[in-house]
């Protein structure tokens, strides 16, 4: 997978950068409107990621273009402005998706690969696996090793969240707006409670825990 | 002080306004009446002259057909004695065929047989600017629907008729004489306008005088009051602003004791300084709360980041640094939002997406998101909810609602204790109303929870930022609801939210 970094700050590109070639992504950079523009018509990428305040050429005038010349590359638009306006701005001209600065590099690695994942068509499944847990979607049946485990409405549908990024980082604001949208984060440790919970009904008696805690980015889904 | 140029000034638009006016109002009324005098002058003077050729005609016509001239001049004399003692002095030519004489006027002349030249001369003659008659008893008749009035016409020196030196304007009144034999002749009567034109000049002028002694005063006495009565408040008011512009924003406009639209202007520009000093103190406040809330973690931050740095650290000891720099930041950040959040709700900037929401689900979503967190803090969360009770409204801002509220609740009470959330009907409104067993609010901290920043907790030892219940207040104003709360210290608050009900048509969940 490649994808195109349009970032003119140096210090954001370069963790970006660096994180996502840790996800096993390939990234090209490019720190000015004009380059970017340059790169993405050239080239041909999974993703891109364009900020909106650009040296030489902005960021929407960027995916004007791109959109313009035929070229349908997802994108992910990254800005310091959060009012709806400016969002409804930026997916109007083009843009697939919206990230306000500061994000999570979590939250920016599950968008991309959401962006990827629509832009390919994978279908939809009916059934999760990860390493001997297994969640099936219709019955609402979680099993670990053949043995059943009893979620609650909220456990089962956090759980399915990780299970449907396994092996990603996802944070409190990612669970607290994709699995019971709420579009804020709340002081209290509602997640890290749900999460506790949700641990010792899968991971109690068990030899190798699967819901790890990165503490102060969030949780994730690994063996 | 900016200087206005004079001409784009107010002073200069009401100068120019108030003298521009009242010649205009001048000169309308002059030229009115100069025409109403006149009319009744020149009706007056016709009255005159139909009153003279009247007088002639009913006497001449018995003389002078018979050729009696001396009878006619007689007759005449009578009549010219008479209208003399009102100091006018008539001229009469009488006229027969070839022959004509003046007749009045102290020319008491037989009359005789003058040529065209001879004629002309006696014309010229006569004192045109009297009365002149001119009876003529040997007309050719030339109509023959003659009729018995008189007829009377204005001779300017353009008109045919016209035979007297030019300059002079002539009210000419002719009236026919009818004799049994059906001989017919004229009295013209000819007045001259130029006693009139002269009079009226004298009473024009006049008016002029008078008008332009009143216009004078009355330009002068109006700027005066308009200077004093607009201008010179005006004048305060803009240096009182100016004032304040630039050192005084705790001093005030002085005309607030007027009671005019002035006195208006000051008392409605001074509450809206008293708010804007109100606000601006609030936000210094608020700049403060701001930066200390950002100043801790940033201590936070950068001292571990220091001594992890500096001393001998272990990898483990990094990630850990790493990892509360991110709560860190995170904190820092939901300050920031929230403040936001709280301004665009507080200025109506928030874009509020207005769907029928069913709060039911909401409220119950929401504590049952909390319940797991309520019970690892050993408290109680119960609900009683009843169905399908739905609002119009926006979702996520009532879900923040419900859960800053569940949120509060849950910080401020100990463990063992509980928290119960009862959705009840009132009418046309729900009441969800929130009782916890916590700490309670003194009575002198209750009416200030709702502000901005202000924390019961002064020592700011729990967690928050002091801006829950301002949100919760501020969302509530959007969505036309209110709260209320009571407390008693150490056993507990109960916070009542109020919203206005919606039916349940075209409900989505």
């Amino acid at each position: 997978m490649r994808l195109l970094l349009v970032e003119d700050d140096r210090k954001i590109a370069a963790f970006i950068i660096k994180g996502l070639k840790e996800s096993g992504f390939a990234v090209d950079h490019a720190a000015n409107g004009e380059d970017g523009l340059h790169m993405s018509l050239l080239e041909s990428y999974d993703a891109a990621i364009i900020d909106i305040m650009l040296p030489q050429l902005d960021g929407l005038s960027i995916i004007t273009k791109l959109r313009s010349s035929g070229n349908n590359t997802p994108v992910i638009i990254l800005s310091a402005k959060n009012s709806i306006d400016d969002r409804v701005k930026g997916l109007r001209s083009g843009g697939d998706d919206y990230l306000t600065k500061p994000f999570a590099f979590a939250e920016l690695l599950a968008r991309i690969q959401a962006l990827i994942r629509r832009a390919t068509n994978v279908t939809e499944p009916t059934r999760l696996d990860f390493a001997g847990l297994s969640m099936d979607l219709l019955s609402r049946e979680v099993t670990r090793n053949g043995r059943r485990i009893e979620l609650q409405p909220l456990e089962f549908s956090l759980l399915e969240y990780l299970m449907r990024n396994p092996g990603r980082v996802v944070s409190k604001t990612m669970i607290m707006e994709h699995v019971w949208d709420y579009n804020f984060d709340p002081q209290t440790n509602v997640v890290e409670s749900r999460i506790c919970r949700l641990r010792d009904k899968v991971d109690k008696g068990f030899e190798n825990k699967i819901i790890h805690t990165i503490w102060g980015v969030g949780y994730v889904l690994k063996t | 002080m900016e200087k206005i140029p004079f001409r784009l000034s107010l002073r200069f638009r009401i100068i120019f306004l108030v003298i521009g006016l009242t010649l205009l109002a001048t000169v309308i009324t002059s030229v009115y009446y100069l025409k109403q005098i006149q009319s009744i002058t020149v009706f007056e003077l016709q009255h005159e002259g139909v009153l003279l050729s009247d007088l002639l005609e009913s006497g001449i016509s018995r003389f002078v057909l018979k050729n009696d001239i001396s009878e006619v001049q007689n007759y005449i004399d009578r009549i010219v004695t008479i209208r003399k003692k009102n100091d006018i002095e008539i001229n009469v030519m009488l006229i027969q065929g070839d022959r004509s004489a003046i007749v009045a006027s102290n020319i008491p002349d037989n009359i005789e047989e003058t040529s065209p030249e001879e004629h002309a001369a006696l014309i010229a003659s006569l004192k045109h600017d009297q009365p002149v008659i001119f009876i003529d008893t040997d007309e050719d008749v030339e109509d023959e629907n003659h009729d018995n009035d008189s007829m009377a016409e204005y001779l300017t020196p353009d008109h045919p008729d016209y035979y007297f030196p030019p300059g002079q304007r002539f009210l000419s009144i002719t009236t026919p004489l009818i004799d049994k034999e059906n001989k017919r002749g004229s009295i013209n009567v000819k007045l001259s306008l130029s006693i009139l034109d002269q009079k009226i000049g004298h009473i024009r002028n006049g008016i002029y005088a008078v008008s332009l002694a009143e216009v004078v005063l009355l330009i002068v006495s109006l700027i005066f009051f308009l200077n004093r009565q607009f201008l010179r408040p005006l004048n305060s008011i803009i240096e009182n602003i100016i004032h304040i512009g630039h050192s005084g924003i705790e001093q005030r406009l002085e005309t607030e004791t007027r009671r005019d639209e002035f006195g208006m202007l000051g008392r409605e520009f001074n509450r809206m300084m008293d708010r804007i000093n109100i606000l601006v103190g609030e936000m210094r406040v608020m700049a403060d709360n701001i930066a200390h809330d950002l100043k801790s973690p940033l201590t936070r931050i950068r001292g571990t980041a220091e001594i992890t740095l500096t001393s001998d650290s272990t990898k483990d000891e990094f990630a850990a640094m790493t990892a509360s720099t991110i709560e860190e930041c995170d904190n820092m950040l939901t300050i920031i939002n929230t403040m936001l959040y709280i301004s665009a709700a507080e200025a109506d900037a928030l874009e509020i997406e207005k769907t029928s929401v069913n709060i039911s689900a909401v409220v119950r979503n929401a504590c049952e998101l909390f319940q797991a967190a309520a019970e690892n803090l050993c408290i109680q969360l119960s609900i009683v909810i009843p169905d399908d009770f739905y609002v119009v409204g926006d979702r996520h801002m009532l879900q923040r609602i419900i859960a800053n509220l569940l949120e509060n609740a849950l910080k401020y009470t100990s463990s063992g204790g509980y928290v119960s959330v009862e959705m009840r009907r009132l009418n046309d409104k729900i009441s969800i109303r929130m009782v916890d067993s916590g700490i309670g609010i003194s009575p002198d901290e209750l009416p200030l929870i709702f502000k901005r920043y202000y924390r019961c907790d002064q020592s700011r030892s729990k967690p928050g930022i002091g801006l829950g219940l301002s949100l919760v207040k501020a969302l509530l104003k959007l969505h036309q609801g209110d709260i209320t709360v009571s407390s008693s210290i150490n056993k507990g608050s109960v916070f009542t939210v109020f919203l206005p009900l919606a039916k349940p048509i075209n409900a989505k969940k």
